[in-house]
């Protein structure tokens, strides 16, 4: 057998265990959320986010390994990008909490967030790296993936910070010891929706920039970019909802929640909603 | 006054809200239902909610009058909006009503021993400029007035509209195959057009329309060289790799996958202008509105079997007397091979030949040229090939519209949430002096305002 078949083997064997390194620790850093969830005690919170930390760093350096290996945006198959959307909202959430003293308890949406992602792509995605097909060879692909990743991880901050703001506004009494209210906890969730918003509308108006370029049509109707403009227009819904004082408050927060769920059928899910009320796709979706 | 109750649901923000969830669900319902389908393919494949199918035409909802109607509502929506805003800019006053500046909420005690003109020359100096006073408040701004950014991407949406209705009202495309000793011709418009269609029933009858030729010159294939591995299908195997406990194998031979196709060809003009061309996937060729992009190839491909000569093509099923099942060459592969280690070598021409069982499908030999391979008890020989590009080609005068009103949209959007904009009020109130600073878009910061103003 040829040796640089042996040597490729390796490391990719090699780089799958680190990868199952990474989602178990994404999986223990959930854990530890868990526990201080259940306990309220802030050392839990503190290990949760420095969990996180040491993920990310580890999490990082895979990455990097992947596209020394590839030699190529390490974000092309199903496998690389769950990957890389777990990295883009850990690291996004990080950013954010490094700015807010005391706050953990978003952490924990974040980390089960990325435990699954890394997980599903670990146990139903073929790992072997391929090169770019001609279709992707394109100036509009790199900023088309990195851009709609960047606003994907801006979004699931903004959830698991409104989802947290949440347990406050339901009347936990346990709130106070996790920090709740906090202002900024408050203020983020539209500040982030802000942030996201351009850049989706880039990742959507360059996909359709991209289309027109490799198949000769900007838009083809098909379930991804439908979902596309779904998540986007629930987005600008919210946006909206914060400009009308008395939907403000009430209203906004499960705009916010019901755009992150759409942002996942549009990453993971287009055809999942069909399958489940048995209408057959009969393959002719992208006309 | 039915006009001025209309004039003000269609331009109150809770209307746009309630309007833009319709589309969502209307959207919602496209990717549920097999768009362009036929409606007794999709009996037969057991679609389900016919009389819903029927009813809202599913099956084509983005061309339906139920998708035309909402997007008919939001444009009025967008547009009245765009004009009461623009009334209102006319009306816009950057000094507060004298009542209301007493009862500010956010209003900053200026010390002292701050005069007037030090706060006044310190704005200047930090890039405010004056905006407008009167006797007792002083306006200064800075930074791009977010509002008309504001007002720039709605209307860039209302433009984007047009241009999306323009491609519906107008565009057409079609598919060319070029085979290397065959010229082929195709013309700029179409009759099958929805304004054409209109314009007919109209009465107008339908121009003669340009025709343009084209002949290949060459098209050309290139490859990597990839290697495949065994990975496991089942979850305990891929969890055992994880572990250590097994590892991942190569197969015995590399694979090779596409890189680049391309083709050369003579485009010929109505007036016999003759053009030297390439086209490339995401590299299509552009001249006088019509765009040729290279879609795929084609191939038909000659086989011996069993001493027999006989003709399949490419990617199409067939049967092989003398052995079970179905079958399947997807390709021959020719061209340039880029090799792992950076070389570059022609390719020998050959293709896979796959067994099709269940859906799946199973490699069971690899024919080479001119090389005899025995499946079964059944000799194949793959002798020749004949191979044609396909292209596709599209006239769609929506595409600069949509493109100038996406690319608006994105700016004024990205400049209004990225963007600084401040207003400073200097307020002089029962003998002090008062600061109001308003701040818009992410990166504008109150507090550094404030801090070069010397007040903390
Ligand atoms: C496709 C439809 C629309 C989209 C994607 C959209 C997008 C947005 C976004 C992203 C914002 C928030 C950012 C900001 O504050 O500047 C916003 C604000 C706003 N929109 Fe829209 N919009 C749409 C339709 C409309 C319509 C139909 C109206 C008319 C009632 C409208 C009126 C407003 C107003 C009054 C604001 C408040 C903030 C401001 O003026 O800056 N929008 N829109």
């Amino acid at each position: 057998m040829d040796e640089r078949f042996i040597v490729e083997a390796y490391l990719l064997t090699l780089e799958v265990r680190v990868y199952w390194i990474v989602a178990l620790l994404y999986l223990s850093a959930s854990l530890v959320g868990l526990f201080y969830l259940i306990t309220a005690r802030q050392a839990l919170g503190r290990a949760l986010t420095n969990v996180l930390w040491a993920t990310v760093v580890l999490h990082t350096m895979l990455i990097c390994f992947r596209a020394l290996e590839g030699m190529r945006p390490p974000f092309q198959t199903l496998y690389e990008t769950l990957s890389w959307f777990a990295w883009t909202a850990t690291m996004g959430y990080l950013f954010v909490q490094s700015r807010i003293e005391g706050v953990h308890l978003p952490g924990l949406v974040v980390s089960i967030l990325s435990a699954s992602a890394c997980f599903y792509a670990l146990l139903t995605r073929n790992p072997q790296i391929t090169p770019l097909p001609p279709a992707l060879q394109s100036a509009w692909y790199e900023w088309h993936v990195v851009v709609a990743f960047a606003s994907y991880a801006l979004f699931v901050v903004s959830f698991s910070f409104d989802l947290t703001n949440l347990l406050y506004s339901r009347g936990s009494l346990r709130a106070p010891l996790f920090g709740l209210p906090h202002p900024e906890v408050k203020r983020y969730p539209h500040r982030l929706v802000m942030m996201a918003f351009p850049l989706l509308t880039f990742a959507i108006f360059s996909g359709a920039a991209w289309a027109n370029d490799a198949w000769g049509r900007y838009w083809s109707w098909d379930p991804k970019e439908t979902w596309s403009l779904i998540t986007w227009t629930v987005y600008a819904i919210y946006l909206h909802t914060r400009a009308i004082p008395e939907w403000r408050e009430r209203v906004s927060p499960y705009l916010n929640i019901l755009g992150f769920c759409c942002m996942v059928m549009t990453f993971v899910g287009v055809n999942w909603l069909a399958k489940l009320l048995d209408i057959p796709s009969l393959h002719t979706y992208a006309v | 006054m039915p006009f001025r109750v209309l004039y003000r649901v269609f331009t109150s923000l809770k209307t746009s809200v309630v309007i833009m969830g319709l589309m969502c669900v209307c959207y919602l319902l496209g990717t549920l239902f097999p768009q362009g389908a036929d409606y007794d393919a999709y009996v037969k494949a057991g679609g389900r909610y016919l009389w819903l199918v029927e009813k809202l035409d599913l099956l084509h909802l983005f061309t339906s009058p139920l998708f035309f109607f909402l997007t008919a509502l939001l444009v009025l929506n967008l547009t009245l909006c765009i004009l009461s805003r623009l009334l209102a800019f006319r009306r816009r006053r950057e000094l507060l009503p004298e009542e209301s500046v007493s009862r500010l909420r956010g209003l900053i005690k200026v010390p002292e021993d701050r005069s007037f003109e030090e706060i006044q020359e310190k704005l200047l100096q930090c890039g405010f400029r004056f905006v407008d006073a009167d006797d007792r408040q002083y306006v200064y701004g800075k930074g791009l007035p977010y509002w008309w950014l504001s007002w720039l991407y709605h209307l860039g949406m209302v433009v984007a509209v047009v241009g999306f209705f323009i491609t519906y009202l107008s565009a057409h495309e079609g598919e060319i195959t070029l085979y290397k000793d065959r010229e082929v011709q195709f013309s700029k418009g179409s009759p099958d057009t929805p304004l054409n269609r209109v314009l007919r029933a109209l009465g107008r009858k339908h121009e003669e329309v340009p025709v343009y030729r084209l002949r290949l010159k060459e098209f050309r294939t290139e490859y990597y060289e990839t290697l495949d591995f065994e990975y496991p299908e089942t979850v305990l195997s891929r969890m055992a790799i994880g572990l250590g406990l097994k590892r991942i194998v190569p197969s015995e031979e590399a694979d090779v996958s596409a890189k680049m196709y391309s083709t050369q060809f003579e485009f010929i003009t109505p007036e016999g202008d003759s053009i030297q061309a390439t086209t490339e996937v995401n590299s299509p060729f552009r001249h006088s509105g019509i765009t040729l992009y290279q879609v795929g190839y084609e191939q038909r491909i000659s086989l011996k079997v069993d001493g027999e000569d006989r003709e399949v093509d490419a990617f199409r099923p067939f049967e092989i007397e003398g052995l079970e099942g179905r079958f399947l060459i997807p390709t021959v592969r020719h061209g340039q091979l880029h090799r792992k280690d950076g070389s570059v070598v022609p390719l020998t021409p050959s293709a896979p030949l796959y067994r099709i069982d269940n859906g799946s499908r199973k490699k069971v030999a690899v024919l080479k040229i001119s090389e005899p391979v025995e499946v079964g008890d059944v000799e194949i020989t793959l002798l020749d090939f004949k191979e044609a590009s396909v292209l596709s080609y599209r006239v769609d005068p929506g595409v600069p519209v949509v493109a100038v009103a996406t690319g608006f949209v994105f700016l004024g959007l990205l400049i209004r949430v990225y963007g600084n904009f401040y207003r400073v009020r200097v307020i002089q109130m029962d003998g002090s002096l008062y600061l109001l600073v308003s701040t818009r878009g992410l990166l504008a910061d109150r507090r550094k305002v404030l801090r070069r103003l010397g007040i903390s």
